[in-house]
């Protein structure tokens, strides 16, 4: 990663986790009066090795790990912030970083809902991997 | 039901206390600048760490 890729992609987490919901080139170079160009060869830097996805045919990111910046079935809550997640596990990977609080997840008969409370997650349950480690970045979103 | 339902094949299950204590190591570190990507064995050794070993947590 070139410095500039990584000053990107930190300020792209700082967004997150200040309570952004949307984040592309044009926001995150607004934030820190970069050149948006600039910011979108580093975001396209930053997808090709794996730093974070993009939406398909956009500048706009799609996961930075935990974080999902589109919507998704999966939420994060902390008191009265919130983060959209990419899957079971980073609904409670929120969790460890951003406090205690609530994990939700959509599901077609209704909400499943883990409370984090002194490092306690209940009522524990089970999170179901699909794909193995080695290819998870194979269809990220898949997985 | 839930595999049937989407087709899918039987991965790995593993509880979320599990997950949400990985998390804190894997996760540890992410959000900073000079953040690198774990090595094949350190992410083996983290995921080890808590547990989860066998060809699916294999990276190397």
């Amino acid at each position: 990663m070139t410095p500039s890729d990584r000053q990107v992609r930190a300020q792209i987490y700082r967004l997150f986790i200040d309570g952004a919901t949307m984040v592309d080139a044009g926001v995150t170079a607004e934030s820190r009066g970069w050149v948006r160009e600039d910011v979108e060869a580093s975001l396209y830097r930053l997808a090709e090795t794996h730093r974070i996805k993009l939406v398909a045919g956009s500048h706009r990111v799609e996961m930075a790990h935990p974080f999902s910046g589109v919507n998704t079935r999966y939420r994060s809550v902390v008191g009265d912030r919130s983060w959209n997640a990419n899957c079971a596990w980073d609904v409670l990977a929120i969790l460890a970083f951003m406090g205690e609080g609530e994990a939700f997840a959509q599901e077609a008969d209704g909400d499943l809902v883990w409370v984090v409370d002194n490092g306690k997650v209940s009522p524990d349950g089970v999170v179901h991997l699909l794909v193995p480690a080695r290819h998870f970045w194979d269809d990220v979103g898949f997985t | 039901m839930w595999l049937k339902a989407t087709g899918s094949r039987r991965g790995y299950v593993a509880s979320c206390q599990t997950m949400f204590d990985l998390s804190k190591d894997w996760y540890d570190g992410r959000f900073d600048e000079d953040w690198d990507p774990p090595t094949a064995e350190e992410a083996e050794a983290t995921f080890a760490s808590h547990g989860l070993t066998g060809d699916f947590w294999k990276l190397s």
